[in-house]
């Protein structure tokens, strides 16, 4: 199913551009790499924009709170910069997953998302998947430190 | 307090899930798109300004680099197409597979420059149980 497919890819290019800017924060800045994330960013979906000839305008109702997405993209930038070198790169997987995904459960509960049996029960399958393998990194991080 | 910081991000990203999905709604994908970079492009340029940061070396880092943010845009069009039919959670577990799938990649062979971790032939219980859910997933 597309919709599945697509979210996948979005794990792709979440950590693609999560590299680039890192590397390019290296070379030039962090507030300064996020500039131009954003000048790229903005000329490309305006450029999409036309190209692809969306909607332009609101649907009546936009409550205010939509408008933030933006603003929080800019705080997840810096946040994230701001632990890489604090905390272990085992410790932000495992703490950003299960903060993305207890929040996220509980917006859906509070917005009363009907979310499909098949698509709940597959999701819980792959939160144990997910964890299984974020506990093997675990095991692996305590053999490395074990005394000789 | 760092590892707060770090769980934090979690709950940061998932309402930004959230929030640019319901503006998707209310608009359309590339709309959307665009007004959230246009509001991120602001408050960056706010950032740089009230900061005093300097723009310099700028042609110090290889052109490839600047392509963060195009590809940034992949990102939110796929996020808010999905979150219109699947909701914050299930958009930002099979986003957190996808992290997952890509980075065992880009670890074992070393892309990007960075560290090599050769691939923990354990891990693959891990993922036949991700496969599975998929695969449930995929029914009515």
């Amino acid at each position: 199913m597309i919709y599945i497919l697509l979210a996948i890819l979005s794990g792709f290019s979440v950590v693609i551009s999560r590299i680039l800017n890192a590397k390019l924060s290296l070379k030039i800045g962090l507030y300064q790499s996020t500039l131009f994330n954003y000048i790229t960013g903005f000329a490309l979906s305006v450029t999409l924009l036309a190209v692809m000839s969306g909607n332009i305008g609101f649907n009546p109702g936009v409550p205010s709170y939509a408008f933030f997405g933006g603003i929080i993209g800019v705080l997840v930038v810096v946040l994230q910069s701001y632990v890489t070198h604090r905390v272990s790169n085992y410790d932000i997987t495992l703490l950003t997953f299960i903060g993305q995904l207890s929040t996220g459960v509980i917006i859906d509960l509070f917005l009363g998302n009907t979310i499909p049996t098949t698509k709940m029960i597959g999701g819980v399958i792959i939160f144990v998947g997910l964890l299984y393998n974020i506990w093997v990194d675990g095991q692996d991080r305590k053999k490395d430190s074990l005394p000789i | 307090m760092n590892k707060l910081v770090t769980a934090l991000i979690g709950l940061v990203v998932a309402v930004m899930v959230f929030c640019n999905g319901v503006l998707t709604e209310h608009t359309s994908l590339y709309f959307s798109n665009a007004l959230i970079h246009g509001v991120g492009l602001i408050t960056a340029i706010i950032i740089i300004i009230v900061g005093k940061h300097r723009l310099k070396d700028l042609q110090a880092a290889p052109l490839i680099l600047y392509t963060g943010g195009l590809v940034g845009v992949v990102t939110v069009l796929l996020t808010n197409f999905s979150y219109t039919y699947l909701g914050v959670s299930l958009t930002l577990a099979l986003g957190q597979v996808g992290q997952f799938l890509i980075s065992l990649v880009v670890d074992h062979y070393g892309w990007f420059g960075l560290t090599r971790i050769p691939f923990n032939k354990k891990k693959i219980v891990g993922l036949v149980i991700i496969g599975l859910g998929l695969i449930v997933m995929m029914f009515e």
